[in-house]
Protein backbone atom coordinates (compact mmCIF):
# COMPACT_ATOMS: atom_id res chain seq x y z
CA UNK A 1 0.00 0.00 0.00
CA UNK A 2 1.50 3.42 -0.95
CA UNK A 3 1.38 4.79 2.57
CA UNK A 4 4.63 6.64 3.29
CA UNK A 5 7.97 7.60 1.78
CA UNK A 6 8.39 7.84 -2.01
CA UNK A 7 5.36 5.61 -2.88
CA UNK A 8 3.18 7.70 -0.55
CA UNK A 9 4.31 10.94 -2.19
CA UNK A 10 3.85 9.53 -5.73
CA UNK A 11 0.39 8.26 -4.84
CA UNK A 12 -0.68 11.58 -3.28
CA UNK A 13 0.64 13.69 -6.15
CA UNK A 14 -0.89 11.24 -8.67
CA UNK A 15 -4.34 11.46 -7.05
CA UNK A 16 -4.22 15.27 -6.99
CA UNK A 17 -3.08 15.40 -10.64
CA UNK A 18 -5.84 13.05 -11.82
CA UNK A 19 -8.45 15.08 -9.91
CA UNK A 20 -6.99 18.38 -11.13
CA UNK A 21 -7.05 17.12 -14.71
CA UNK A 22 -10.82 16.77 -14.49
CA UNK A 23 -11.30 20.47 -13.75
CA UNK A 24 -8.47 21.91 -15.83
CA UNK A 25 -9.49 21.80 -19.50
CA UNK A 26 -8.43 25.47 -19.76
CA UNK A 27 -4.81 24.35 -19.75
CA UNK A 28 -5.05 23.29 -23.37
CA UNK A 29 -2.54 20.59 -24.29
CA UNK A 30 -1.59 20.21 -20.64
CA UNK A 31 -5.16 19.28 -19.75
CA UNK A 32 -4.52 15.73 -20.92
CA UNK A 33 -0.88 15.54 -19.82
CA UNK A 34 -1.73 16.24 -16.17
CA UNK A 35 -4.16 13.36 -15.54
CA UNK A 36 -2.04 10.98 -17.65
CA UNK A 37 1.03 11.83 -15.59
CA UNK A 38 -1.11 11.32 -12.49
CA UNK A 39 -2.13 7.85 -13.69
CA UNK A 40 1.53 6.95 -14.33
CA UNK A 41 2.44 8.11 -10.82
CA UNK A 42 -0.44 6.06 -9.36
CA UNK A 43 0.77 2.96 -11.24
CA UNK A 44 4.33 3.51 -10.01
CA UNK A 45 3.10 3.72 -6.41
CA UNK A 46 0.99 0.54 -6.42
CA UNK A 47 2.11 -1.95 -3.78
CA UNK A 48 3.02 -5.27 -5.46
CA UNK A 49 4.39 -7.70 -2.92
CA UNK A 50 6.20 -8.13 0.39
CA UNK A 51 9.25 -10.31 0.87
CA UNK A 52 11.29 -11.28 3.88
CA UNK A 53 15.00 -11.05 3.19
CA UNK A 54 17.86 -11.17 5.70
CA UNK A 55 15.44 -10.71 8.60
CA UNK A 56 14.08 -7.52 7.02
CA UNK A 57 10.89 -6.77 5.12
CA UNK A 58 11.16 -5.71 1.49
CA UNK A 59 8.10 -3.83 0.20
CA UNK A 60 7.91 -3.74 -3.62
CA UNK A 61 6.02 -1.00 -5.46
CA UNK A 62 5.17 -0.37 -9.13
CA UNK A 63 2.98 -1.78 -11.90
CA UNK A 64 3.57 -3.51 -14.32
CA UNK A 65 7.23 -3.69 -13.21
CA UNK A 66 8.68 -3.15 -9.76
CA UNK A 67 9.77 0.48 -9.65
CA UNK A 68 10.86 0.86 -6.05
CA UNK A 69 11.90 -1.41 -3.19
CA UNK A 70 11.60 -0.26 0.42
CA UNK A 71 13.65 -2.24 2.94
CA UNK A 72 12.15 -2.09 6.43
CA UNK A 73 14.53 -2.99 9.26
CA UNK A 74 14.25 -2.71 13.03
CA UNK A 75 10.50 -3.26 13.19
CA UNK A 76 9.29 -2.28 16.67
CA UNK A 77 5.55 -2.38 16.13
CA UNK A 78 3.07 -4.26 13.96
CA UNK A 79 -0.68 -3.61 14.12
CA UNK A 80 -3.70 -5.10 12.39
CA UNK A 81 -5.85 -1.96 12.18
CA UNK A 82 -9.03 -3.86 11.31
CA UNK A 83 -8.99 -5.67 14.65
CA UNK A 84 -8.37 -2.65 16.86
CA UNK A 85 -11.55 -1.34 18.44
CA UNK A 86 -10.36 1.89 20.00
CA UNK A 87 -7.73 3.02 17.56
CA UNK A 88 -6.98 6.66 16.90
CA UNK A 89 -7.33 6.44 13.16
CA UNK A 90 -6.16 10.01 12.58
CA UNK A 91 -2.73 8.78 13.63
CA UNK A 92 -2.63 6.30 10.75
CA UNK A 93 -4.44 8.15 7.95
CA UNK A 94 -2.82 11.60 7.96
CA UNK A 95 -1.56 11.50 4.37
CA UNK A 96 -4.75 10.11 2.74
CA UNK A 97 -6.84 12.68 4.64
CA UNK A 98 -4.49 15.50 3.56
CA UNK A 99 -4.78 14.39 -0.08
CA UNK A 100 -8.54 14.20 0.19
CA UNK A 101 -8.64 17.76 1.55
CA UNK A 102 -6.48 19.02 -1.33
CA UNK A 103 -8.82 17.33 -3.83
CA UNK A 104 -11.84 18.84 -2.08
CA UNK A 105 -10.32 22.31 -2.45
CA UNK A 106 -9.56 21.89 -6.18
CA UNK A 107 -12.80 23.53 -7.41
CA UNK A 108 -11.90 26.66 -5.46
CA UNK A 109 -8.34 26.52 -6.80
CA UNK A 110 -9.81 26.26 -10.30
CA UNK A 111 -11.87 29.42 -9.81
CA UNK A 112 -8.89 31.29 -8.41
CA UNK A 113 -6.53 30.07 -11.16
CA UNK A 114 -8.93 31.21 -13.88
CA UNK A 115 -9.75 34.43 -12.06
CA UNK A 116 -13.44 33.72 -12.49
CA UNK A 117 -15.99 35.87 -10.76
CA UNK A 118 -18.93 33.69 -9.94
CA UNK A 119 -22.22 34.73 -8.30
CA UNK A 120 -22.10 34.54 -4.53
CA UNK A 121 -24.82 31.89 -4.44
CA UNK A 122 -22.72 29.55 -6.59
CA UNK A 123 -19.70 30.14 -4.39
CA UNK A 124 -21.77 29.18 -1.36
CA UNK A 125 -22.90 26.03 -3.18
CA UNK A 126 -19.28 25.24 -3.85
CA UNK A 127 -18.04 26.04 -0.36
CA UNK A 128 -20.69 24.24 1.68
CA UNK A 129 -19.81 20.71 0.50
CA UNK A 130 -16.08 21.45 0.88
CA UNK A 131 -16.38 22.82 4.42
CA UNK A 132 -18.85 20.14 5.53
CA UNK A 133 -16.67 17.47 3.95
CA UNK A 134 -13.51 18.73 5.66
CA UNK A 135 -15.23 18.97 9.06
CA UNK A 136 -16.88 15.55 8.81
CA UNK A 137 -13.78 13.74 7.62
CA UNK A 138 -11.77 15.37 10.44
CA UNK A 139 -14.53 14.35 12.90
CA UNK A 140 -14.66 10.79 11.59
CA UNK A 141 -10.95 10.10 11.76
CA UNK A 142 -10.72 11.63 15.22
CA UNK A 143 -13.69 9.79 16.73
CA UNK A 144 -14.19 6.51 14.87
CA UNK A 145 -13.30 3.64 17.16
CA UNK A 146 -12.39 1.21 14.41
CA UNK A 147 -11.37 0.94 10.78
CA UNK A 148 -14.65 -0.71 9.67
CA UNK A 149 -16.73 1.85 11.55
CA UNK A 150 -14.82 4.66 9.83
CA UNK A 151 -15.49 3.04 6.46
CA UNK A 152 -19.20 2.65 7.21
CA UNK A 153 -19.55 6.27 8.32
CA UNK A 154 -17.69 7.68 5.31
CA UNK A 155 -19.75 5.61 2.85
CA UNK A 156 -23.02 6.60 4.57
CA UNK A 157 -21.94 10.23 4.45
CA UNK A 158 -21.08 10.14 0.74
CA UNK A 159 -24.37 8.37 -0.11
CA UNK A 160 -26.46 10.86 1.89
CA UNK A 161 -24.61 13.84 0.40
CA UNK A 162 -25.26 12.60 -3.15
CA UNK A 163 -29.01 12.23 -2.41
CA UNK A 164 -29.24 15.72 -0.88
CA UNK A 165 -27.13 17.30 -3.61
CA UNK A 166 -29.39 15.76 -6.27
CA UNK A 167 -32.29 17.89 -5.02
CA UNK A 168 -30.08 20.99 -5.09
CA UNK A 169 -28.96 20.18 -8.63
CA UNK A 170 -32.59 19.78 -9.71
CA UNK A 171 -33.63 23.06 -8.07
CA UNK A 172 -30.64 24.97 -9.49
CA UNK A 173 -31.29 23.57 -12.96
CA UNK A 174 -34.89 24.79 -12.84
CA UNK A 175 -33.87 28.27 -11.65
CA UNK A 176 -31.21 28.60 -14.38
CA UNK A 177 -33.07 27.06 -17.35
CA UNK A 178 -36.65 27.79 -16.35
CA UNK A 179 -37.86 24.22 -16.69
CA UNK A 180 -37.49 20.88 -14.89
CA UNK A 181 -34.34 18.84 -15.38
CA UNK A 182 -36.64 15.90 -16.20
CA UNK A 183 -37.55 17.65 -19.47
CA UNK A 184 -33.93 17.45 -20.57
CA UNK A 185 -33.16 13.76 -21.33
CA UNK A 186 -29.43 14.40 -21.86
CA UNK A 187 -29.01 16.10 -18.50
CA UNK A 188 -30.99 13.36 -16.74
CA UNK A 189 -28.98 10.65 -18.51
CA UNK A 190 -25.70 12.28 -17.45
CA UNK A 191 -26.95 12.57 -13.89
CA UNK A 192 -28.09 8.92 -13.77
CA UNK A 193 -24.80 7.73 -15.27
CA UNK A 194 -22.88 9.79 -12.71
CA UNK A 195 -24.88 8.40 -9.78
CA UNK A 196 -24.61 4.83 -11.10
CA UNK A 197 -20.85 5.18 -11.52
CA UNK A 198 -20.55 6.56 -8.01
CA UNK A 199 -22.74 3.76 -6.61
CA UNK A 200 -20.67 1.16 -8.47
CA UNK A 201 -17.47 2.71 -7.13
CA UNK A 202 -18.81 2.81 -3.55
CA UNK A 203 -20.00 -0.80 -3.67
CA UNK A 204 -16.70 -2.00 -5.14
CA UNK A 205 -14.78 0.12 -2.65
CA UNK A 206 -16.74 -1.17 0.35
CA UNK A 207 -16.36 -4.81 -0.73
CA UNK A 208 -12.65 -4.31 -1.44
CA UNK A 209 -11.83 -2.48 1.78
CA UNK A 210 -14.27 -4.36 4.01
CA UNK A 211 -12.67 -7.74 3.38
CA UNK A 212 -9.11 -6.53 3.47
CA UNK A 213 -6.96 -5.83 6.51
CA UNK A 214 -4.60 -2.91 6.76
CA UNK A 215 -1.46 -3.80 8.69
CA UNK A 216 0.69 -0.92 9.85
CA UNK A 217 4.37 -1.46 10.60
CA UNK A 218 6.59 0.97 12.49
CA UNK A 219 10.37 0.89 12.56
CA UNK A 220 12.70 2.13 15.28
CA UNK A 221 13.01 5.51 13.54
CA UNK A 222 9.28 6.07 13.87
CA UNK A 223 8.52 5.56 10.18
CA UNK A 224 5.24 3.89 9.31
CA UNK A 225 4.53 1.50 6.45
CA UNK A 226 1.28 -0.22 5.51
CA UNK A 227 0.53 -3.56 3.92
CA UNK A 228 -2.92 -4.68 2.77
CA UNK A 229 -3.81 -8.34 3.28
CA UNK A 230 -6.52 -9.83 1.05
CA UNK A 231 -8.41 -11.48 3.91
CA UNK A 232 -8.25 -12.25 7.64
CA UNK A 233 -6.30 -15.47 7.14
CA UNK A 234 -3.61 -13.72 5.07
CA UNK A 235 -3.46 -10.93 7.66
CA UNK A 236 -2.89 -13.48 10.45
CA UNK A 237 -0.20 -15.22 8.43
CA UNK A 238 1.52 -11.93 7.59
CA UNK A 239 1.48 -10.84 11.23
CA UNK A 240 2.98 -14.19 12.21
CA UNK A 241 5.74 -13.87 9.60
CA UNK A 242 6.62 -10.30 10.64
CA UNK A 243 6.72 -11.22 14.32
CA UNK A 244 8.54 -14.56 14.04
CA UNK A 245 10.87 -13.90 11.09
CA UNK A 246 11.66 -10.21 11.46
CA UNK A 247 11.00 -8.94 14.98
CA UNK A 248 12.09 -12.08 16.82
CA UNK A 249 15.38 -12.13 14.91
CA UNK A 250 16.41 -8.60 15.63
CA UNK A 251 14.92 -7.14 12.46
CA UNK A 252 17.74 -7.05 9.94
CA UNK A 253 20.79 -6.33 12.02
CA UNK A 254 23.70 -5.04 9.95
CA UNK B 1 11.64 -19.14 26.47
CA UNK B 2 12.89 -16.67 29.09
CA UNK B 3 10.43 -15.39 31.71
CA UNK B 4 12.26 -12.19 32.57
CA UNK B 5 14.75 -10.14 30.59
CA UNK B 6 18.25 -9.46 32.00
CA UNK B 7 18.27 -6.21 33.99
CA UNK B 8 20.63 -4.44 31.55
CA UNK B 9 18.25 -5.18 28.67
CA UNK B 10 15.27 -3.91 30.67
CA UNK B 11 17.19 -0.78 31.57
CA UNK B 12 18.05 0.02 27.93
CA UNK B 13 14.52 -0.80 26.71
CA UNK B 14 12.93 1.46 29.32
CA UNK B 15 15.33 4.33 28.69
CA UNK B 16 14.67 4.23 24.95
CA UNK B 17 11.01 3.15 24.84
CA UNK B 18 9.75 4.54 28.14
CA UNK B 19 11.69 7.75 28.51
CA UNK B 20 12.28 8.39 24.82
CA UNK B 21 16.05 8.81 25.05
CA UNK B 22 18.23 8.43 21.97
CA UNK B 23 20.76 5.62 21.77
CA UNK B 24 23.62 8.11 22.14
CA UNK B 25 22.01 9.57 25.28
CA UNK B 26 21.51 6.09 26.75
CA UNK B 27 25.15 5.28 25.98
CA UNK B 28 26.23 8.40 27.85
CA UNK B 29 23.94 7.64 30.78
CA UNK B 30 25.16 4.04 31.12
CA UNK B 31 28.80 4.78 30.27
CA UNK B 32 28.96 2.42 27.29
CA UNK B 33 29.35 2.86 23.54
CA UNK B 34 26.41 3.59 21.25
CA UNK B 35 27.12 0.34 19.40
CA UNK B 36 26.72 -1.58 22.66
CA UNK B 37 23.38 0.13 23.32
CA UNK B 38 22.25 -0.67 19.77
CA UNK B 39 23.22 -4.32 20.15
CA UNK B 40 21.57 -4.69 23.56
CA UNK B 41 18.44 -2.95 22.27
CA UNK B 42 18.13 -5.30 19.29
CA UNK B 43 18.66 -8.37 21.44
CA UNK B 44 16.21 -7.14 24.05
CA UNK B 45 13.50 -6.44 21.48
CA UNK B 46 14.05 -9.84 19.87
CA UNK B 47 13.79 -11.61 23.24
CA UNK B 48 10.71 -9.61 24.19
CA UNK B 49 9.12 -10.58 20.86
CA UNK B 50 9.85 -14.24 21.57
CA UNK B 51 8.20 -13.92 24.97
CA UNK B 52 5.02 -12.42 23.49
CA UNK B 53 5.05 -15.00 20.69
CA UNK B 54 5.44 -17.82 23.21
CA UNK B 55 2.52 -16.54 25.29
CA UNK B 56 0.34 -16.20 22.17
CA UNK B 57 1.03 -19.85 21.35
CA UNK B 58 0.29 -20.99 24.90
CA UNK B 59 -3.01 -19.06 24.88
CA UNK B 60 -3.79 -20.22 21.31
CA UNK B 61 -4.20 -16.59 20.27
CA UNK B 62 -3.31 -14.42 17.29
CA UNK B 63 -1.27 -11.27 17.67
CA UNK B 64 -3.36 -8.22 16.76
CA UNK B 65 -0.77 -5.70 17.84
CA UNK B 66 2.77 -6.01 19.11
CA UNK B 67 4.84 -3.06 20.26
CA UNK B 68 8.24 -4.02 21.65
CA UNK B 69 9.21 -0.38 22.00
CA UNK B 70 6.46 0.10 24.60
CA UNK B 71 6.51 -3.47 25.94
CA UNK B 72 2.95 -4.56 25.20
CA UNK B 73 0.87 -6.73 22.89
CA UNK B 74 -2.81 -7.20 22.10
CA UNK B 75 -3.77 -10.80 21.36
CA UNK B 76 -7.05 -12.37 20.23
CA UNK B 77 -8.08 -15.85 21.25
CA UNK B 78 -8.62 -18.11 18.23
CA UNK B 79 -11.46 -19.95 19.97
CA UNK B 80 -13.41 -17.27 21.86
CA UNK B 81 -12.24 -14.20 19.85
CA UNK B 82 -11.69 -12.48 23.18
CA UNK B 83 -8.96 -9.88 23.27
CA UNK B 84 -6.09 -10.33 25.68
CA UNK B 85 -3.94 -7.37 26.73
CA UNK B 86 -0.38 -8.26 27.68
CA UNK B 87 2.29 -6.01 29.15
CA UNK B 88 5.85 -6.73 30.20
CA UNK B 89 6.36 -5.84 33.86
CA UNK B 90 10.08 -5.08 34.38
CA UNK B 91 11.71 -7.56 36.74
CA UNK B 92 8.62 -9.78 36.82
CA UNK B 93 7.68 -10.81 33.29
CA UNK B 94 4.49 -10.77 31.23
CA UNK B 95 1.09 -9.99 32.73
CA UNK B 96 -2.16 -10.56 30.82
CA UNK B 97 -5.67 -9.15 31.24
CA UNK B 98 -8.68 -10.42 29.27
CA UNK B 99 -11.08 -7.99 27.61
CA UNK B 100 -13.80 -6.90 29.98
CA UNK B 101 -11.25 -5.52 32.36
CA UNK B 102 -10.29 -6.62 35.81
CA UNK B 103 -11.77 -6.06 39.25
CA UNK B 104 -9.00 -4.20 41.03
CA UNK B 105 -9.97 -5.36 44.52
CA UNK B 106 -9.14 -8.29 46.77
CA UNK B 107 -6.51 -10.59 45.28
CA UNK B 108 -6.22 -8.47 42.13
CA UNK B 109 -4.88 -5.33 43.83
CA UNK B 110 -1.27 -6.44 43.33
CA UNK B 111 -1.80 -7.28 39.66
CA UNK B 112 -3.52 -3.95 38.98
CA UNK B 113 -0.73 -2.05 40.68
CA UNK B 114 1.87 -3.94 38.63
CA UNK B 115 0.04 -3.16 35.40
CA UNK B 116 -0.21 0.55 36.16
CA UNK B 117 3.41 0.81 37.31
CA UNK B 118 4.65 -1.04 34.23
CA UNK B 119 2.53 1.11 31.89
CA UNK B 120 3.94 4.19 33.59
CA UNK B 121 7.51 2.93 33.15
CA UNK B 122 6.87 2.23 29.47
CA UNK B 123 5.42 5.72 29.03
CA UNK B 124 1.94 4.48 28.14
CA UNK B 125 0.08 6.48 30.82
CA UNK B 126 0.70 8.86 33.71
CA UNK B 127 -0.93 7.33 36.80
CA UNK B 128 -3.72 9.36 38.41
CA UNK B 129 -3.84 7.44 41.69
CA UNK B 130 -7.15 5.74 40.85
CA UNK B 131 -5.83 2.26 40.10
CA UNK B 132 -9.03 0.84 38.56
CA UNK B 133 -9.37 3.82 36.23
CA UNK B 134 -5.66 3.70 35.40
CA UNK B 135 -5.94 0.03 34.39
CA UNK B 136 -8.75 1.00 32.00
CA UNK B 137 -6.53 3.73 30.59
CA UNK B 138 -3.71 1.22 30.10
CA UNK B 139 -6.02 -1.05 28.06
CA UNK B 140 -7.22 1.94 26.03
CA UNK B 141 -3.64 3.02 25.37
CA UNK B 142 -2.81 -0.45 24.05
CA UNK B 143 -5.52 -0.08 21.39
CA UNK B 144 -5.01 3.61 20.62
Amino acid sequence: MPYSGLPGVLNSVGLVMVSFGLVAPFLGDWALAIPLTGIVLLLLSIGREVRVSNDALVLCYGFPVVFYRQVVKDVVEVTDLKKLSRGRLAKYFKLPVAVFLVVALLPLAYLMARGLRVPLVYLVYLLIPVVVCVLLIAYFVLTSTGYLKLLKRVLSFVGTTVCVMSFFVGATYRSVHGHSILEDPHAVAMWIIGVLLLAFFLIAFSIYTGKRSVIVIEDSRGRHYAVVAVDDESAREFMRVVVSRVMARGGGSP
Amino acid sequence: MVAVLPSRMEEVLLLVGGRGLRESEVAKTLGVTRQTVNRVLREARAKLTEMFLGLAEVLNADIVRLNVSKGFAVLRSRQTRTKIYVIYVPGRGLRAVFKGGIDCSGDNVGLCTELVEAASQWGLIKPTGNTARDVERVLEAMEA
